[in-house]
């Protein structure tokens, strides 16, 4: 998923390359052109980050069903917000979506990432470096999507060139930071033998903690008992 | 303004990001320690008993009416200090707690979302009670009730983990059972 990302993107910048050459940077199927692919592009962002996150916690199924959760009600918040916003009438509406996007996306992966740190998982270099990348661009694209309007009503004439060099350039050094993680191999998957490892660990664990809590459990009950006697 | 205020959350997004994607310390990786789990000085709940008697007023008001002032008021600061250690070893109980409940769930095949916000509950209400009553303790007070409380969160937790283990265990018997079965197409019981 993670190549059909790349390979859209690619097929996106050639095929605005020729609608703006055609049609112009200011005009109307420019515009529908761009936002029509944008939306595909921003669609397998989300598939190929989620695969990616779903590599990393393979052996962690557990911790996966929590992070697929909080992807899902991002991905209806976006939804949602998508609906409410999209045809506003001052005609900033794509914008805010497109805003309202990646900031949904940056924040329901950096919880994600958050929630992995949470339960000390030990994740690949290579998946963090990715998942990283998705959301320092979503991060870059709140900025300059926000400076584009505040741009625009200030009147500077040349805003469209500064919104695309600042978008241009950020995705170009994410793409340099993901070819150098890209380069190292991904570290195989112990999940080969998941339920033996699993129950190998829970039996060894399993009778310490239990003793460990009993004991408590029973010193506190019995202070308790004394305290209400 | 919504510049400022969009730059603000991402930056607070980007450090965040910086600190998820971290590397976890030595201590904290996912592996578990078993040696601490043996530790004899972990269980500090079980001294509450004790604690209590040492918090109580009784032995320093009985000083006080026999005329030792200054020896009173040692008694005191050393009895707020053996308070004050007990409630920094209950910390450790309880982070020592948590650290094992979360390995658990990480190795589990599934987690209980209700179960995982309970323990983030549980913990945000530890901690209030622990700043609480170490703010207490600075103003002058002595709040027993509230230590009583607090080692009862401690006791809260640790049922809660041997609930969570107990079904836990059980899947991994299932599991077990289902891999060592000579029905389960592995080939197992073919000569």
């Amino acid at each position: 998923m993670f190549a059909w990302y790349m390979g859209l993107n690619l097929a996106q910048a050639m095929i605005m390359v020729e609608v703006y050459s055609h049609f112009g940077f200011n005009s109307g199927p420019s515009y529908r052109i761009y936002w029509a692919t944008q939306v595909i592009v921003m669609i397998v962002q989300t598939l190929a980050s989620t695969e990616i996150l779903h590599r990393a916690l393979e052996d962690y199924p557990g911790i996966w069903e929590l992070v697929w959760r909080v992807i899902l009600f991002a991905i209806i918040a976006i939804i949602g917000y998508a609906w409410a916003t999209a045809n506003s009438k001052d005609g900033w509406g794509l914008w805010a979506v497109h805003r309202g996007y990646y900031f949904t996306f940056a924040v329901a992966f950096v919880l994600c990432l958050l929630v992995v740190r949470h339960y000390s998982i030990s994740i690949d270099p290579v998946y963090k470096v990715l998942l990283g990348g998705f959301c320092l661009y979503s991060c870059g694209v709140i900025v300059a999507d926000t400076l584009v309007k505040s741009l625009f009503l200030q009147n500077f004439s040349r805003y469209s060139d500064v919104w695309n060099g600042f978008e241009l350039l950020l995705f170009f050094a994410v793409l340099l930071v993901w070819v150098v993680a890209l380069r190292h191999p991904v570290r195989v998957s112990a999940s080969s033998q998941p339920s033996q490892a699993t129950g190998g660990a829970y039996e060894s664990v399993s009778p310490q903690v239990n003793a460990s809590l009993r004991e408590m459990n029973d010193t506190l009950r019995k202070f308790f008992g004394k305290q209400a006697a | 303004m919504t510049l400022m205020l969009f730059s603000g959350l991402a930056v607070l997004l980007l450090t965040a990001l910086i600190w998820a994607l971290r590397a976890p310390s030595r201590s904290s990786r996912g592996n578990f320690d078993l040696n601490a789990l043996e530790q004899p000085n972990r269980r500090h709940a079980t001294y509450l008993s004790l604690v209590r008697h040492a918090a109580s007023s009784d032995d320093l008001a009985f000083l006080s009416k026999r005329g030792y002032a200054k020896l009173q008021s040692r008694l005191h600061r050393e009895r707020r200090k053996v308070v004050l250690l007990y409630l920094d070893q209950l910390r450790c109980d309880f982070e020592q707690l948590t650290r094992t409940a979360r390995a658990i769930a990480a190795l589990s095949p599934s987690v209980g979302v209700r179960q995982e916000f309970q323990r983030a509950q549980l913990s945000f209400e530890f901690l209030a009670r622990y700043y609480a009553i170490r703010l207490a303790f600075g103003w002058g007070f002595v709040p027993i009730a509230q230590l009583s409380q607090l080692s009862q969160v401690v006791s809260q937790l640790s049922i809660q983990m041997e609930t969570s283990m107990k079904e836990f265990g059980e899947r991994a018997a299932m599991a077990a059972r289902t891999a060592s079965s000579p029905l389960d197409g592995n080939d197992a019981g073919v000569v």
